[in-house]
């Protein structure tokens, strides 16, 4: 039996396989890129409050 | 910066508005990533609704919709950027795969909104319930290429190489459709009827 482009439902099923690993891993790189820009910007938000008192010293 | 505000950001940059000062690339690449994570989300809200025919079906739609979301934007995205590039558009690349993320977040929210209607009168009509089901995925992809060429075109607004940017946009939309329909074809079934997108390219463009 023969199903998409002709190939057998043994080969789409290895197909679907192969392309649901690249989407697991996708996903897993996707959190990964999460994670590092809220590290990011959690630093860049202590840069500001540092930013903030330090003109704020300066000021007085 | 907390879930709910994170939202309210989100459907602003969806809508096409300008995130509040001090707004930073960190804050935009964690935007993207959760406008496509919402979108998988609703994508699978869509797919259970889609499949209610039958459990085994629903709850296989509740993962094959969201992968098939993603596998056609991860498809054609790679295709956009190298059109961004050579043509020598003003946008960064960075900028279209923001757009196209919050973009394809807009389409699935109109999909997810759909859903109860879709499960509803899946199971009360014998003629409406798989054109709705069609239906409202044509109307989701007319949404998300339309924010998505709207967001792309407000970033380039006078500035150079605006003709590519938006060329860019086409070539991308145009690649993301034709992933989506292979990808539907080997996820299949995802509506409990045959309709011409289960055989893929070759049924639909048969004659």
């Amino acid at each position: 039996m023969t199903g998409l482009g002709g190939h057998t439902a043994d080969h789409l099923a290895a197909v679907w396989l192969v392309a649901a690993a690249f989407g697991v891993a996708a996903l897993a790189a996707l959190v990964v890129i999460y994670r590092r820009a809220a590290a990011h910007r959690e630093l860049e938000d202590a840069e500001r409050v540092l930013e903030d008192a330090f003109r704020e010293d300066l000021e007085r | 910066m907390e879930p709910r505000s994170q939202f309210a950001q989100l459907m602003t940059l969806t809508v096409g508005g300008e995130l509040a000062p001090p707004s930073s690339r960190a804050q935009h690449t964690m935007l993207s990533v959760l406008a496509i994570l919402a979108s998988l989300a609703l994508a699978s809200l869509w797919g259970v609704a889609a499949g209610s025919a039958s459990a085994a079906l629903s709850i296989a739609n509740a993962y094959k919709v969201p992968l098939v979301v993603l596998l056609s934007a991860l498809t054609a995205l790679p295709a956009g950027v190298v059109a961004l590039r050579l043509t020598g558009a003003g946008l960064a690349a960075r900028e279209l795969a923001s757009s196209f993320a919050t973009s394809i977040f807009g389409g699935t929210l109109v999909l997810a909104t759909l859903a109860p209607l879709v499960g509803i009168y899946y199971h009360t009509s014998s003629a409406a319930g798989v054109p709705l089901a069609l239906g409202s995925v044509f109307v989701a992809l007319a949404t998300a290429s339309l924010l998505f060429g709207r967001a792309v075109a407000r970033r380039v607004a006078g500035g150079p190489g605006r003709l590519a940017s938006l060329f860019a946009v086409a070539i991308l939309v145009v690649l993301f459709l034709a992933a989506l329909l292979q990808y539907v074809a080997l996820a299949s079934p995802i509506i409990g009827e045959v309709t011409p997108f289960n055989g893929g390219f070759d049924t639909v463009f048969s004659r």
